[in-house]
């Protein structure tokens, strides 16, 4: 595995996690840490272990081998010192369609020992968080899609974890409720939960967060911010110049800027690869103000987490 | 406990709250059960009334007061009503007449019941009885004609049974209490007959009329406990419960595989709780579903349409050990099914074959054999047979078989329960 930034104070540990499904290696070996009031994102596509991996970190699913460690407390399918510190938030909708919000979170908020007034007070603080105080007493079979995911959330809150676990909380959801979903989370984020968040959205996990597991084929390949991943791929930027007149000879004195790896004149005006491109505007601006030359913008585009799990697996991420 | 309590009680919620409790638990099996007594109608109301017998004794002596003596004993057993029909003379009606005649009762013994036809014109004692019988207020008529005991031993006397073509059970029953009466009477013939010979001073009418008033001989034994039957409306009612309870049970049961295809089984295996309190919490609800719908439809069923389940405490034990059962089997079969819709497949073909072999649709003939063997591998047949057993006996006579269902509840729950385990470990 590649690591930029090995984590170091961590709420959670895990090492060496394996699991196997008959033949299927599901998980070959695993290992990351989440700090205290860190979002970490498993990122990878469909079937790359993200899912076996959590309900290992989660306690639900056995495993072949490896440890996972929460603020001390081992995590196995029979420990339940360890599962009390962890909300999960399932991929399905982990909720009762018959019953209604409220009791749906009290029945969770009962599991993990909530009672009397403390339960009382923690349903109507989750209910307002995900936005859901004035439906609390609606079946939630009526809910819409969104506001069942946002009631998801909520029950993985209830018992104030010191780990919130998200397993592609926004599956199948629209993108006003996507929207909603994303900035809970950054808020509670913003709070100082540590949030373990698989996706394969790679927007989410830029939006979200503050350091990035990639996973393939049951490995983590590489781990780090997502600036840190983006150098280990060496990545250059894409420069796009939307300019009209003498584009050759633009083309040309843009070419002897420093950083400047590559110069194409294309419909629009040039296409440049650079390499910290930010930093390189003055001078490109410089050397495209010439006469016969019309710059009407300049777009420099940075290499996203798309182009650093292709660099690194060969492979696209939706794939 | 606290997390099966809290499983339980929201599975009963659910189960409550989508209707399907109501609709599989009560409204079903009632209403196959009120259709099945309707076809079964004349069966279904089961035991007829005792048939009316009445007495015309025209002889008042202490013979006649021994066939007295025998018809109040019959009575007391529930079999025959009678009274006393007034000696009048009257117009015949149609009917038919058998005679039982105490010929040669003082010598050879010989007694020859007499199939004929009416009208005797010897007899004119019994016109009252004919007018009773074709008011259909009675079933059959025996008369003692006058001077019967005078008669005996010295001349054939007759005693008559009087009936009708539509009240044959009522006549032929008459006919065999004469039998019975005419037989003891020549019992008495041969006394007479034996004390004669060896040179005794016998007074024949005072030995007849010892033996006519004699305590009867008539034992009524109660049946054993295996031959005990329900009434049809009972047999159906409580077949049809014990048929749905499987699967009522079934969909609390199938409820552990509905929780991991939506995904609410990830939430409670991440909670802080033991696997096992989820199987039990879902079992408990399971038991109190079948138990509560067991419950409704006996009381139901009662009320509605006359069933008689028998002795409370008895079905109590075998309602609660057919449900344990029921969660048993029905457990097993989901532990090693892939997801909720094989599970709910192999489960109703099991609850069906089980609820056949065990006669909940109709009672199957103890033949012998390997029908016998199968049909005691299905809790539906003890429970029924314990039911049978309940009507008679009561608690201890229903005991062998509530046992025969908790035998079969721990071996197929034990599968299930170490089954699920081992896939809520996996």
């Amino acid at each position: 595995m590649v690591s930029a930034n090995p984590a170091s104070g961590a709420l959670l540990e895990v090492k060496e996690l394996k699991r196997s499904f008959g033949a299927l290696q599901a998980v070959r070996g695993v290992s990351f840490a989440v700090r205290r009031g860190e979002t970490y994102g498993l990122l990878g596509p469909n079937g790359a272990g993200k899912t076996t991996t959590i309900s290992m970190v989660a306690g639900i699913l056995r495993r072949d081998g490896g440890t996972v460690v929460l603020d001390g407390e081992p995590v196995t399918t029979t420990s339940v010192a360890g599962r009390r510190s962890i909300g999960l938030v399932p991929q399905d909708l982990a909720i009762y369609p018959d019953l209604n919000a409220r009791e749906n979170l009290t029945f969770f908020g009962r599991l993990y020992g909530l009672g009397g007034k403390d339960l009382t007070r923690r349903c109507a603080a989750v209910l307002e968080t995900v936005g859901l105080q004035d439906r609390a007493g609606q079946l939630v079979r009526e809910y819409s899609g969104g506001m069942k995911r946002r009631l998801n959330i909520a029950a993985g809150l209830l018992h104030e974890p010191k780990l919130l676990i998200l397993d592609e909380p926004t599956v199948g959801v629209d993108p006003q409720s996507r929207n909603a979903i994303l900035e809970t989370i950054e808020r509670l984020a913003g709070g100082g939960l540590a949030v373990l968040y698989t996706t394969h959205y790679m927007e989410e996990a830029e939006r979200l967060c503050d350091r990035i597991g990639i996973v393939d084929d049951g490995r983590l390949v590489a781990e780090g911010t997502r600036a840190e991943l983006v150098r280990l791929i060496g990545g250059e930027d894409d420069v796009r110049v939307s300019a009209t007149g003498d584009l050759t000879g633009a083309a040309e004195r843009v070419r002897s800027v420093g950083g400047v790896l590559r110069v194409d004149v294309v419909d629009e005006g040039l296409r440049l690869a650079a390499e910290g491109a930010s930093g390189l505007l003055t001078q490109l601006v410089h050397a495209l103000d010439a006469p016969g030359v019309n710059v009407t913008g300049i777009e420099v585009r940075e290499p996203d987490l798309e182009a650093v799990f292709l660099g690194l697996t060969g492979k696209a991420l939706r794939d | 406990m606290r997390a099966v309590l809290l499983i339980a009680w929201k599975d009963l919620r659910q189960r409550l709250r989508d209707r399907s409790f109501f609709i599989y638990g009560v409204a079903a099996p009632l209403a196959l059960a009120y259709v099945f007594s309707l076809l079964l109608g004349p069966l279904a109301r089961g035991v007829p009334d005792p048939p009316t017998i009445g007495l015309v004794d025209g002889d008042r002596s202490a013979v006649s007061a021994g066939m007295r003596s025998l018809l109040g004993a019959v009575q007391d057993a529930g079999v025959i009503t009678w009274r006393e029909v007034e000696p009048a003379a009257g117009a015949p009606a149609p009917a038919y007449v058998s005679s039982a005649a105490t010929d040669g009762l003082a010598g050879d013994a010989r007694l020859e019941p007499v199939l004929s036809v009416y009208p005797d014109p010897a007899s004119a004692i019994e016109g009252e009885a004919y007018r009773e019988l074709a008011a259909r207020e009675l079933d059959a008529a025996i008369v003692v004609p006058v001077g019967l005991l005078e008669a005996l031993g010295r001349e054939p006397a007759t005693v008559r049974v009087l009936g009708t073509t539509n009240t044959l059970f009522g006549t032929q029953l008459a006919e065999t209490l004469v039998d019975s009466f005419l037989a003891r009477l020549r019992a008495g013939a041969w006394t007479v007959a034996a004390l004669s010979e060896r040179g005794g001073v016998v007074l024949a009418p005072l030995v007849m009329a010892q033996v006519a008033s004699a305590p009867q001989p008539l034992v009524l034994v109660d049946r054993r406990t295996s031959e005990r039957q329900l009434d049809l409306v009972t047999y159906m009612a409580a077949g049809m419960a014990v048929f749905f309870v499987f699967f009522i049970v079934q969909m609390g049961v199938a409820g552990l595989l509905d929780e991991e295809r939506d995904g609410t089984m990830a939430r409670l295996m991440a909670a802080p709780i033991g696997r096992r309190a989820i199987v039990g919490g879902k079992v408990l609800a399971s038991v109190c579903i079948g138990v509560l719908s067991l419950l409704v439809l006996w009381g139901a069923s009662t009320l509605l349409m006359g069933a008689r389940w028998g002795e409370p405490v008895a079905v109590l034990l075998l309602i609660m050990a057919v449900v344990a059962a029921a969660a048993g089997v029905l457990m097993a079969v989901a532990a090693f099914a892939r997801s909720a819709e094989a599970a709910g497949n192999v489960q109703s073909i099991v609850a069906i074959t089980l609820g056949v072999l065990g006669g909940t649709f109709f009672p199957l003939p103890e033949a012998g054999g390997a029908l016998s063997l199968l049909m005691r591998v299905s809790p539906h047949f003890w429970f029924l047979r314990g039911m049978a057993d309940a009507a008679g006996g009561g608690v201890a006579a229903a005991l062998p078989d509530v046992l025969a269902i908790l035998a079969f509840a721990a071996v197929a729950g034990g599968l299930g329960w170490a089954a699920f385990g081992r896939r809520l470990t996996r």
